[in-house]
């Protein structure tokens, strides 16, 4: 079966409901799936267990993810990898264009999460949190178009002059 | 016979592919043909969708670099 | 332990699927503005669907507890507060309010959730596209062997520390 962008995302969906209907991913409801969210609770999470106080004593996360935190992230990142293996994808390499080493990556990841965590999400939760008709989250989504429409024009300026 | 181009873009990642095949691709008449050389999946999947919707023939030689050959 | 094991679960077949299917948002917002292409931002699109309809179905055809908050505006303050309260979520005080997705974001006012989303979502599309792909796909790119990508995780997980640690209380300094 060829897995298309379009089929996945419509299983993404359906899962991300019916983790928050059947499999209690809530509170904060829309949690079903998220990027930004579930990493933060695992470090935080982890941050909490090692340094009890770092926080100043509250857990800055998903309620759900208190006890124990939700390990969507390491779902991920082991499914990914099983299908490069299996499909002879996985090779180590690192990228040449210039902003895209793996210094400036870091950095891109930081402000990402931040401008995530901001926002309330990743943009995988944020088209979540539309789709459960929250206004907010829309103009969220909008502002990503913006952003994506910005970055975009530097790109194209950028690839003229390499 | 036309032009005959060369693009490498190993080791480059969306959208940077993308983008310099199109700027090539949008300069070709009628007889040229291009060849891009890629060595990542979806970057080869990417170059010849955009290829084929502008209306472009596209041969594929696999490989250790894979090199896509795109004409008018 | 149940939202952990489906979750996990979860993350393992959008991670599989995703990594074949080379999902990404973001991609599909970029692709779609650089060259007209539709293929990735197909994925948004059926996302958004199945969960509406996954939203929908689940709150009128099959009733179910976890979703009483669904949709906002049809539930009115009241109904909304005691719903809210009986799943053990502190109450917002307006059902126009976000759905929270951070503890920081508990301000009744919505202008404050307004001027977060624009900033936070801004710096998200920029600085995604310039990392070439969405946080997902960067997680699968990790595992398919970039170096890039792992660094870029490492920055990602940092960032929500010092989130937290440092631009949190700034944030709610600010806004007060």
């Amino acid at each position: 079966m060829r897995w298309t962008a379009a089929k996945v995302g419509f299983i993404a969906g359906v899962g991300a409901v019916l983790g928050q209907a059947i499999f209690k991913v809530i509170p904060p409801p829309a949690y079903g799936i998220c990027i930004a969210c579930h990493v933060r609770d695992l470090v935080n999470w982890m941050m909490v267990k090692l340094f009890p106080g770092f926080y100043g004593g509250k857990f800055p996360g998903g309620p759900v993810s208190k006890n124990f935190p939700l390990l969507t992230i390491v779902g991920v990142v082991i499914g990914a990898f099983l299908a490069a293996k299996l499909n002879n994808e996985f090779r180590w390499k690192t990228m040449r264009v210039a902003w895209q080493r793996p210094w400036m990556e870091f950095i891109w990841g930081m402000l990402v999460c931040i401008g995530a965590l901001t926002m309330g999400g990743c943009p995988i939760r944020t088209a979540l949190k539309t789709a459960y008709l929250d206004i907010t989250a829309a103009v969220a989504l909008l502002s990503i178009l913006i952003g994506v429409f910005l970055g975009c024009i530097l790109i194209k300026r950028l690839v003229k002059i390499t | 016979m036309g032009e005959r181009y060369t693009l490498d873009v190993c080791g480059e990642v969306c959208p940077v592919p993308v983008v310099k095949t199109k700027a090539v691709l949008d300069k070709m008449k009628a007889g040229d043909v291009l060849e891009v050389m890629v060595d990542y999946a979806p970057s080869k999947e990417n170059v010849r969708r955009l290829a084929e919707h502008k209306g472009f023939k596209v041969k594929v030689e696999e490989g250790a670099k894979t090199k896509l050959i795109i004409e008018k | 332990m149940l939202p952990v094991i489906y979750t996990l679960l979860l993350g393992f077949v959008i991670g599989y699927l995703g990594q074949r299917a080379r999902m990404c948002f973001i991609g599909g917002m970029r692709d779609y503005i650089l060259v007209r292409d539709t293929y990735l931002i197909k994925g948004l699109f059926g996302f958004l669907a199945a969960a509406f309809l996954g939203f929908v179905l689940f709150h009128f055809a099959i009733p179910c507890a976890t979703l009483g908050t669904f949709p906002w505006f049809m539930n009115g303050a009241g109904v909304f507060l005691n719903k809210w309260a009986a799943m053990n979520i502190q109450a917002t005080p307006s059902p126009i309010l976000p759905v929270p997705g951070d503890p920081i974001t508990w301000s009744p006012k919505v202008i404050h959730h307004l001027i977060l989303a624009v900033i936070g979502g801004t710096m998200v599309g920029f600085f995604s596209v310039l990392a070439g792909g969405c946080p997902f796909r960067q997680h699968v790119m990790a595992a398919e062997g970039s170096r890039s990508s792992l660094s870029y995780i490492i920055g990602f997980a940092l960032g929500a520390v010092v989130f937290h640690k440092l631009l949190a209380p700034i944030i709610k300094l600010i806004l007060g």
